[in-house]
């Protein structure tokens, strides 16, 4: 025989017993759960259940880098998983940094406030860098012809012959001619001969000549401005500040409460509701202005780096180098490619470097 | 209907079968209006202002978002256990005999008229609903079949029905074609002007003919795609044996819409399979429950009332709130937890197949409309306990908004706070954390979707000869896509009809293509 109660929907007392335990998960789970997205961690050694926290953001440029922090390995990075974002900090000062082999290591110290997430941006250049050589002449068959073996620190994806004479054979190379133009001023004082003059004429050694042309020009790109200043490089926001990178002005970035974490959690609790406690100046009164690191050395030329607009391209005297904006604690400087003289020049997303005789496109990728 | 001395009192005011606030005047107009008004504006001002709350006040946003969240675990793990509990209840009744349940009853004075709106849906798809019909364990001399015709629909409906008629005639009490005229004042096209007409002819033609008494009459309104189980009969008549005031009662069976489900697309098995769990949850709270697509009611509690609304879209719930507000909330429904079949939606192409899921849950999310009628109504009927009333509102208020709102704020305004916040909240650990607190919960609240998947694989019929097995670890995973179906086929048509509600531009009803793969 079956039984009525197989046949009954729930009892309306058991659907009323679940709703008001569900309910009662709810109301006692609500605080936790807003206290751990706050910042708030349990506090196992002692004093108080909560202690506050921070959080680190770092974003890295390529996949397969190592992201540490506090010599902790905490992420490789591969694709769609470049970035790391690191909860539940000490307040306090924290060392990060991010390596992958064969490149140059990013290293920086960054603040760790409570409540609040810092970030940071990491690059990691290559150590020997790959170009492409672009010279005044190529063979029938498109080969390149440098005059000599090129002494550059990188290594190179052209195939080239050395020939120190012009046959008759060779033709110009109109990508050279045209790329040419891209660093016409900056020559003009250093060179009297065309530097296809001077392949004609046989001269193997291009590290001695030196671009002196003063970098006068301001570039402007995402809200950023570089400008030049009695020699030194600055990067300027111009944008609003709703907008400004988190490096500008970071520094003023402080809590305004003296109050001990669990002091913070009981006045939250008292006001019945656990909201920011942080206070992050909206006014902030400071320039946005970062000196860039040039490392004492005349800086011939300045660009942003190809896609970012926190990274920046010195050529300096002893080659190029890519520089962080972000300032905090100390600039990053990675040299792109080392060499005397070298001119630099981004277009279109490449960047070009140049010695006088024979121009470079770096090839940057992830 | 001229003659009204049937009618219950509440009936048989001018305004009880109001569609739309046209159709009053004066201060009526503006209270219906008002109602009509109320969801579409209650929706968007929600959906706004979140978004204007995560610009000027994200912290606080922020924290909404996840106790909307939590809240959102917690109801996905209630409307589980309701589901839970329904799927064993449902499956224990298609094991039940429930021919032998119903001896012990006198029921051979019970007649059945089962009526069946036909507009112009494909041979196959009636022929099936009939031959699933004739299957009935239950005497067919004792059911009355009614195909219920458009004139609008041409003469070839009408030949198809003939044919129909000499096919089936035979086998049941009676088999009678009515057709529902085109053009009468007043009415809207649709299935509901076409049932109460099909209900009267039947009134006239057989019941009072033969002497059937409508107390001794139970009409089952199929649409055309319904395929009974054998024991429907049998298990209506024990639940209306056994119904405290079975006069007063309307019978809702649990709609699985599977007749088709191996030629359905994937988004449309989830769409369709999701109005069933939706309904099998209903089925364990009745007290929240209106009648919905097929379902049984007496013949006497329709002539008491004049049948069905025909001036209205959403006719199969609107009937149950006609009879509970014209009974003074003396009304009930009754959960049968037994089966019948449906078509999910197939058309012969995909986007056809999405057009038409989409148009289908608009009309059926146009239920809104049943909301207004309440709210009217109940301002009007005092005889309805203040209490219930007000519960019953909120309810259904609660309804249509968690069902428009809900899907966007969790799966697309929950970002709300970290893309307008603004610097100062963007470099919190509060937004940072957002979104992965969020996530997490939402991936919690995903284990009622293994529930889901497991019971959805109990319903499906058979798997035919052809079809390939790796096709029910399709129909598993298949419930990953319960988001995108919960924000497209749910959510957006919901909001489109409210908001055509709430500027007036009123729907009319639109007949579901059926569509079977050969």
């Amino acid at each position: 025989m079956v039984e009525v109660s197989e046949i009954q929907p729930l009892p309306r007392r058991r659907r009323r017993y679940t709703f008001l335990f569900l309910v009662a998960i709810f109301i006692s789970s609500l605080p936790f759960l807003f206290l751990y997205a706050t910042g708030y961690r349990l506090n196992l050694d002692g004093e108080g259940p909560f202690v506050s926290t921070g959080g680190i953001y770092i974003s890295v440029d390529r996949t397969g880098a190592e992201i540490y922090i506090d010599d902790e390995l905490v992420r490789e990075t591969r694709t769609f998983r470049t970035a790391f974002y690191a909860q539940g900090l000490e307040p306090g000062v924290h060392r990060v940094h991010v390596q992958k082999l064969d490149h140059h290591t990013w290293v920086k110290e960054l603040p760790v406030y409570a409540y609040l997430v810092t970030e940071a941006l990491a690059f990691n250049l290559p150590e020997v860098p790959t170009v492409r050589i672009i010279s005044p002449w190529r063979t029938n068959t498109g080969e390149t012809v440098v005059s000599a073996n090129p002494v550059i620190q990188a290594t190179t994806t052209s195939e080239f012959i050395v020939s120190t004479r012009v046959p008759p054979s060779f033709v110009a190379d109109t990508e050279y001619a045209t790329l040419l133009q891209l660093f016409a001023t900056s020559t003009s004082t250093s060179a009297q001969v065309t530097p296809i003059e001077r392949v004609a004429s046989g001269i193997t050694s291009f590290l001695d000549d030196t671009a002196t042309t003063t970098a006068t020009t301001t570039k402007i790109a995402n809200g950023v401005q570089l400008f030049e200043s009695e020699g030194d490089v600055y990067a300027k926001w111009i944008d609003s500040r709703e907008q400004m990178p988190y490096y500008y002005c970071a520094e003023e970035f402080e809590l305004t409460t003296s109050q001990t974490p669990d002091e913070e959690v009981e006045e939250s609790y008292e006001a019945g509701f656990i909201g920011p406690v942080q206070y992050v100046p909206t006014d902030v009164v400071c320039e946005p202005v970062i000196k860039l690191d040039r490392g004492d050395e005349e800086v011939s030329s300045f660009d942003f780096f190809p896609g970012s607009t926190d990274l920046v391209l010195l050529a300096r005297s002893s080659g190029v180098y890519a520089v962080e904006i972000d300032d905090r604690a100390w600039q990053n400087v990675q040299p792109l490619m080392l060499g005397a003289g070298l001119d630099m020049r981004v277009e279109n997303g490449n960047v070009y470097l140049y010695d006088g005789v024979l121009i470079y496109q770096v090839l940057i990728d992830n | 209907m001229s003659h009204d001395q049937q009618l219950l009192e509440y009936a048989k005011r001018s305004d009880f079968k109001v569609g739309r606030a046209p159709e009053l005047t004066g201060r009526d107009r503006k209270l219906y209006r008002f109602f009509e008004v109320l969801p579409g504006v209650a929706s968007w001002t929600t959906l706004i202002g979140v978004v204007i709350l995560s610009v000027y006040a994200p912290f606080f946003a922020a924290y909404f978002i996840i106790a909307f969240a939590v809240y959102w675990v917690l109801k996905t793990a209630f409307l589980s256990y309701h589901l839970r509990h329904n799927w064993k209840r449902l499956r224990n009744h298609l094991r039940m005999d429930w021919g032998q349940m119903i001896e012990r009853f006198e029921y051979g004075h019970l007649y059945h008229v089962v009526i069946l709106p036909f507009h112009k849906e494909p041979a196959d798809v009636i022929d099936a609903t009939v031959t699933a019909l004739s299957q009935s364990k239950y005497d067919l001399k004792n059911i009355i079949v009614v195909l219920a015709t458009e004139e609008r629909a041409g003469k070839e409906a009408q030949e198809f029905a003939a044919q129909m008629k000499e096919k089936w005639g035979s086998i049941f009490s009676s088999f009678l074609i009515t057709t529902h005229p085109k053009d009468i004042v007043g009415e809207m096209p649709g299935k509901g002007s076409n049932a109460t007409w099909a209900a009267e002819q039947v009134r006239k033609e057989i019941l009072d003919v033969h002497g059937i008494r409508y107390n001794h009459t139970l009409v089952s309104i199929f649409d055309i795609d319904t395929a009974i189980y054998p024991d429907y009969f049998n298990c209506l008549v024990w639940h209306f044996m056994t119904a405290s005031r079975p006069l007063k009662s309307s019978f809702q069976p649990v709609p699985i819409f599977n007749n088709n489900m191996w030629e359905a697309s994937t988004l449309s098995r989830v769409v369709a399979m999701s109005s069933t769990f939706w309904e099998m949850v209903q089925q364990e709270r009745p007290e929240r429950m209106a009648t919905f697509s097929s379902h049984s009611v007496s013949f006497q509690a329709l002539y008491e009332i004049g049948y069905w609304q025909t001036n209205m879209v959403s006719e199969d719930s609107r009937i149950y709130w006609n009879l509970m507000i014209a009974n003074n909330g003396e009304y009930d429904v009754i959960p049968l937890s037994y089966p019948v079949s449906m078509d999910a939606n197939v058309a012969p192409t995909f986007f056809g197949t999405l057009k038409n899921i989409y148009r289908q849950h608009r009309r059926w999310t146009y239920g809104v409309e049943n909301f207004v009628y309440i709210g009217y109504h109940f301002t009007k009927n005092k005889n309805i306990s203040l209490k219930r009333r007000i519960v019953i509102l909120l309810q259904q208020a609660e309804g249509y908004w968690s069902l428009v709102t809900n899907p966007i704020m969790l799966f697309i305004l929950g970002w709300a706070p970290i893309f307008f916040g603004g610097r100062v909240f963007h470099e919190t650990v509060l937004s940072y954390n957002l979104p992965i607190v969020v996530r997490n919960l939402l991936v919690f609240a995903m284990f009622g979707l293994v529930i889901s998947s497991f019971i959805s694989l109990t319903l499906i019929p058979p798997r035919p000869e052809g079809r390939s097995r790796i096709r029910y670890v399709v129909m598993a995973f298949q419930w990953l896509l319960v988001p995108v179906t919960m924000v497209a086929f749910s959510a957006l048509p919901g909001l489109d009809a409210q908001t055509r509600l709430m500027l007036g531009k009123y729907m009319g009803f639109w007949v579901t293509p059926k569509h079977r793969k050969k």
